[in-house]
This record gives C-alpha cells, sequence and structure tokens, in this order.
C-alpha cells in the first residue's frame, strides 16, 4: 500500500501553485538574441553578387544582376543561416522575430542599380599564388604558375570580390 | 577513462553468383548484418551488405549486378534483411527475390515504382529507345 | 479456434505517435500476426545528392526528423571528415558531446511523456514536457533553434558557447535532475504503472540477438552494445558505464531510459567542466574523396552513416540507417500474443521516429 498514489504530492503542490504557460498572443515572448527568425539585409552596401542565392538551400532569396533586384520569399525559408556565413561584404544577418502567418506568400523585393565590376591585376605585383583561382567561386579566374599567366572569363565572373579580399599582394582591383 | 576499441573497417568485392556462400559463411561465424542498401551509379548498381565483426569492427561487401541481374536473397539466412531487401527493390529497382508475403508484396506504399533511378533509364530495355540512342 | 480478422491501425488515429500502418490479425483480442508497412512521411532526401554540394547537404540532413536532428548532422559531418581526413579542434569535439547529450536527455524526456500518455496518466506525460521546456530554452539560448539547431559544419561547429553560459547551463541541470528523480519515482515504483509495464513485451536476449535489435531496446534485454565505446567526439575522456537490464520486458526499456538521462546529465557536467579553450572550426579544402561508414549512438541506438565521394563537390551516395528501421522487425514479433489495447505501448517501447526511417 505504500507504493500507491506516488503522484498525490506533486499533484497537490501543482494545485496551489501558478500555472507554467503564459498566454502568448496577448503577453509577447521575449526571444533570446541568438534566436533565428528572419534575415535582414543592408542593402547600401550590398553589390548583387548573388553568392546568397547560389547557395540557399530551397532557394528562397533571389537575385537578378541585370534588372537589380534582390527578392527573398519569407515563407520558404528555413532559417539555416548559411546566406549569412557565405555573405563576403556581411551585410545580412538572421534577427530574433518569425514571420507572421498570412492567407499568402508574400515576397520582399528590393531594388538597386549596381554596375557590374571586374576585377584587374597588377601584374608587376603579381606573384601567380593560384589562391585567387581557387577561392573564386565560379571559376572564372585562371592562373598558370608555370608560365606565369593570369587571365579572366568575364561571362562567368559575378563581382563578388573574394579574389580581391583573399590576395596576399592586394594586387586585385574592381573596377567598372 | 573507459576501454576505448577501434572501429576498424574493410571493403571486399563479391560476385553475385558468391554471394549466398559468403553471407552463409557470416552467419556461421555468427556475425550480425547491420544493413544492406542500394546505389545507383552510372547506369549500374552497387549493393553494399556490413556486417558486425565482434568488438565494433565492420566489413563491407560490394556486390555489382547490372539492371537485368537477378541477385539472390538473403531473408532466409538473416530474415531481419527483408525490409532492406524490399526498400532497395521498391526505391531503386534491384531485381531480387524477395519473399513478399511477409509484406504483403509492398513495404513502402508510394505512387511510382523505382523513383530514385532516372525515368528516362526506366525503358531502357525496350526497342524503341535503343534506335533513339543509336539515332542520337 | 476463434474467427480471424483484420484491423488496419492506420497512418492517424488518436494514440499513436507516429505515421506507420500495421495491419493486425487479430482471434478474439490477441494479436496473432502483424504486417507493417510504411512511406507515408517519404521526402526522397537521399536523391538530392546531385543537385547540392556536399557543404549544403548538412543543412538538410539536419532536417530529416525533429527529435534527433542535431545527431543527424553531426553523424554526416563526422563521416565527411573521416574520408578527408580532417582533424577538428578540442573545444569543437567538446561542444559537440554537450549538445549531443543535450539531445538525448530531451529526446528520453519525449518518450517518457508518450509512454505516460499511451497507458493512460495524462498528468505525467505534461509534467514531463514541461519539464523537457526547460531543456529547449537552453537550446534556443545557445545555438538559436528549439529543435533544428545549424550548428554542424563540416571542419567544426559555426557557433561558440561562451563559459559564463555553460557553467549556468551547468547549474541549471543540476536543478532539473533533482525534479526529474522526483517524476521517476512515479514511472518506477507507482503500483497503477507497474502493472502496466511489468511482464508484458517480452523480448528474449537470443531474440534481440537474432532478429537485430538496437538501442535501449535491447539494453533491456540484456545485450552489451553502445556505440559510444568506440571513442568519437570527446567521449574517450569522460566516465560512463553501460546501463543494461535483464528482463526484456517494458519496465526494463523503461529504467534503461531513465538511467540514461541521469548518465547523460553527468556527462555534460563532466565536459562543461573539463571544456578546454581554443577556435571552434578549421578550413577544409578540396572535395571528398572515397567512403566511409561512420557509426553513432542515437538516443534510439545505433546510426550508420554511409557516404561515398568521387572527387567532385557532389557525392555519390549518402545513406543514413536509422535504429528505428532496424527495431521494426523484433518489435513486429513482440505484438504476437499481445492484447489489443496494448499495442500503442508496444509500438512506443521502441520509441519509433518514422520520419527518420523513410527520409
Amino acid at each position: 500500500m505504500s507504493k500507491m498514489m506516488r503522484f498525490a504530492k506533486t499533484a497537490l503542490k501543482n494545485l496551489f501553485s501558478k500555472p507554467v504557460t503564459t498566454s502568448y498572443p496577448d503577453k509577447p515572448y521575449e526571444y533570446h538574441e541568438r534566436t533565428r527568425g528572419h534575415i535582414e539585409i543592408d542593402f547600401e552596401n550590398c553589390t548583387l553578387c548573388s553568392l546568397c542565392s547560389r547557395v540557399c538551400p530551397p532557394r528562397a532569396i533571389e537575385v537578378d544582376k541585370r534588372s537589380g533586384n534582390w527578392s527573398i520569399n519569407n515563407f520558404d525559408c528555413i532559417q539555416c543561416g548559411y546566406c549569412v556565413e557565405k555573405c563576403v561584404k556581411k551585410c545580412l544577418k538572421i534577427v530574433p522575430g518569425y514571420t507572421a502567418p498570412a492567407s499568402v506568400k508574400n515576397v520582399t523585393v528590393l531594388h538597386k542599380e549596381v554596375e557590374k565590376k571586374f576585377p584587374v591585376v597588377d601584374r608587376e605585383l603579381c606573384v601567380y599564388c593560384t589562391l585567387c583561382d581557387k577561392k573564386c567561386p565560379v571559376q572564372a579566374i585562371t592562373v598558370d604558375r608555370p608560365n606565369k599567366t593570369w587571365e579572366l572569363n568575364k561571362q562567368n565572373c559575378i563581382g563578388c570580390g573574394l579574389c580581391e579580399k583573399n590576395c596576399p599582394k592586394k594586387c586585385i582591383k574592381m573596377v567598372m | 577513462m573507459n576501454k576505448v576499441y577501434d572501429p576498424v573497417q574493410t571493403n571486399r568485392n563479391v560476385e553475385p553468383e558468391n554471394l549466398i556462400e559468403e553471407v552463409r559463411k557470416k552467419r556461421a561465424d555468427g556475425k550480425r548484418l547491420l544493413q544492406m542498401f542500394a546505389s545507383y551509379i552510372e547506369k549500374h548498381y552497387e549493393l553494399v551488405y556490413c556486417f558486425d565483426e565482434g568488438d565494433y569492427r565492420l566489413e563491407n561487401i560490394h556486390v555489382v549486378a547490372d539492371r537485368s541481374t537477378v541477385v539472390p536473397s538473403v531473408s532466409d539466412i538473416y530474415p531481419y534483411a527483408a525490409p532492406y531487401e524490399n526498400e532497395a527493390c521498391e526505391l531503386f529497382g534491384v531485381k531480387i527475390n524477395v519473399p513478399m508475403d511477409g509484406y504483403r508484396h509492398r513495404l513502402y506504399k508510394i505512387a511510382e515504382d523505382a523513383p530514385y533511378v532516372s525515368p528516362y533509364d526506366h525503358d531502357e530495355d525496350s526497342e524503341e529507345h535503343e534506335e533513339e540512342e543509336d539515332g542520337e | 479456434m476463434g474467427k480471424r480478422s483484420v484491423i488496419p491501425f492506420g497512418p492517424q488515429h488518436p494514440v499513436l505517435p507516429e505515421p506507420i500502418h500495421l495491419d493486425l490479425v487479430i482471434e478474439d483480442e490477441t494479436v496473432v500476426e502483424a504486417i507493417p508497412s510504411i512511406g507515408f512521411v517519404h521526402r526522397g532526401l537521399e536523391s538530392l545528392t546531385d543537385k547540392k554540394d556536399f557543404n549544403e547537404l548538412v543543412y538538410i540532413i539536419e532536417r530529416t526528423c525533429g527529435i534527433c536532428s542535431y545527431m543527424h548532422g553531426m553523424g554526416y559531418c563526422e563521416a565527411v571528415e573521416r574520408v578527408m581526413k580532417v582533424q577538428i579542434p578540442d573545444r569543437s569535439r567538446f561542444l559537440r558531446t554537450v549538445w549531443a547529450e543535450m539531445s538525448r536527455v530531451h529526446s528520453h524526456l519525449l518518450w517518457l511523456g508518450l509512454l505516460a500518455d499511451a497507458f493512460g496518466f495524462e498528468a505525467l506525460f505534461y509534467q514531463s514536457w514541461r519539464l523537457r521546456e526547460r531543456v529547449l530554452d537552453m537550446f534556443e539560448e545557445s545555438t538559436g533553434g528549439r529543435c533544428i539547431f545549424s550548428v554542424n559544419k563540416i571542419g567544426g561547429q559555426l557557433k561558440d558557447v561562451p563559459d559564463d553560459m555553460l557553467k549556468a547551463f551547468s547549474v541549471k541541470f543540476t536543478e532539473l535532475e533533482k525534479e526529474i528523480r522526483v517524476m521517476a519515482k512515479t514511472f518506477l515504483e507507482d503500483y497503477t504503472v507497474n502493472k502496466r509495464l511489468k511482464g508484458v513485451g517480452i523480448l528474449t536476449k537470443e531474440q534481440a540477438l537474432e532478429m537485430g535489435a538496437l538501442g535501449p531496446f535491447a539494453r533491456g534485454s540484456g545485450v552489451r552494445y553502445d556505440l559510444r565505446e568506440t571513442g568519437y567526439a570527446a567521449y574517450p575522456e569522460l566516465d560512463f558505464e553501460m546501463c543494461v537490464e535483464k528482463d526484456g520486458d517494458c519496465y526494463a526499456r523503461t529504467k534503461v531510459r531513465i538511467e540514461e538521462i541521469f548518465q547523460a546529465i553527468s556527462l555534460i557536467r563532466q565536459a562543461i567542466d573539463k571544456m578546454p579553450g581554443g577556435e571552434i572550426a578549421v578550413p577544409v579544402k578540396g572535395n571528398p574523396m572515397g567512403e566511409y561508414a561512420m557509426r553513432l549512438e542515437q538516443p534510439r541506438g545505433e546510426g550508420v552513416y554511409y557516404i561515398k565521394g568521387n572527387g567532385t563537390k557532389f557525392l555519390d551516395r549518402v545513406r543514413l540507417r536509422t535504429p528505428t528501421f532496424a527495431n521494426i522487425a523484433p518489435m513486429v514479433q513482440t505484438l504476437k500474443g499481445c492484447k489489443l489495447s496494448d499495442v500503442p505501448l508496444y509500438i512506443l517501447s521502441i520509441d519509433p521516429c518514422i520520419s527518420c526511417t523513410e527520409r
């Protein structure tokens, strides 16, 4: 008989204490600072290089350089944070606050006119270390170390600036 | 500090005809079948059978088969291999003689047959497709 | 001999926690045979290998399941790291252990709640999930998400946890342990709960070995098999004892899981005390070439992560074998001869996670 009603003490204690749940929509929830809610962009610094669009797993971000549009479909976004990690200019960030429910999936579109920039190398400073070749995400630069050649495929280049950032001799510049 | 076992892995290739003999030897030694799965790489199947050799060591047996080879089933030796073989059969289209009574002929209730293999490869056996390929 | 009829116990049912379909052949309230079938949550995740490169696949593989999501990401990253021969830093190994054991605690608390719901004790279900909320709050504070964390990457971790936050976690786990001990008394000693769990669903040790049972399902029957002994992540430097029971009934499996919660809390405290400083990730160059099968101890058993690379950035084959897939055959074996009202209890005692099973 001593093994009966083991739960009675907990049940009595819960009867006389406050409820554990909060009345959520009436009382707003305070998110932690690291909560991944939605993506925000600092559009001033964006160069529309489209790297975020290439790495997004569900393809929620779309970037069109010719018409100058950067758009994100907030309902498709899975809040993984991969675009934040890959952005070259570090203008994307993921902040607390989930997308509010709506009856139609809306897409946020931002517009900006941007001139496409291409990398140009200073031949005297370049040592043909091939680092720009390895870092280019679309394989637009070809460097041949024995023959000392540096070639750019303009059609593939997306103007992201990773080559300029990674050059140890600082001999690459992005120009119009 | 606990004793740490070193999980060594070995791989071996085996022909489809010798598969049943190798699996019988494993059963006689008391080894456990961990998993079995199929891959579809460049128009042929590769079946992998993983065995646990005791002390957390692994041995993987690879069997390469065409789309038309009939692979013998190991479910009479290891009865719990039936779900794995059903999965290879229904998702990839590997030809295995699985005893289907245990699962009423269908483990995965999905609409298409062999969805992991691209639909262009399904009709390879038919003559019309061969003529088209020659023409291209 | 009574009359036989077939009852479909379908993917939607008020007491069934997971979408599995069973055709039960019954004869006057006793189940004679059970025929399973799956495929209701099949998403074909393994066929995405030719569309996403191996770095992006981490995010896809993590989203296979909501309960065991961290271990899937960790297993995939460890497999790719072994193929590419990358050595991750020490702090990253310890952080992986801490998050993995926290995953185990939250998964077992969830299971205890579902078990209480299955035998009709709803108040105990709410108590378990109330304690689980504290663990989920800790996840949100350190990683940003309650169920899906997105902190794994090939070569280490994406986010670092500051040391004062880790010390606060250690204190919170000490308080949580006291409350779980009070609740565990009800599960293990109460008269009505014992009547429902003891002596039912027996799987002997020989049957477990022959049918390939895994995880706490097999450890409740006396099989000594726990993958944490192979020494991945930070386990070689921590002390732990395997929890094994002999009886093989539902009560033994409950006891194994409750002991594992306390063992996981002790492992978390040890790892936080021994946490080294330093960086949390190393850069990774090149593409994977070769194959490897990594094995982990998930909350439900042994998971195998097999990858095969061919030198390009798209992998040839990724295969996850989750423990529930291997446990379905022995579960069907234990269903023979039980009463119809006990069927949900037996399905729950393997801790099914069907969305892991059919990726």
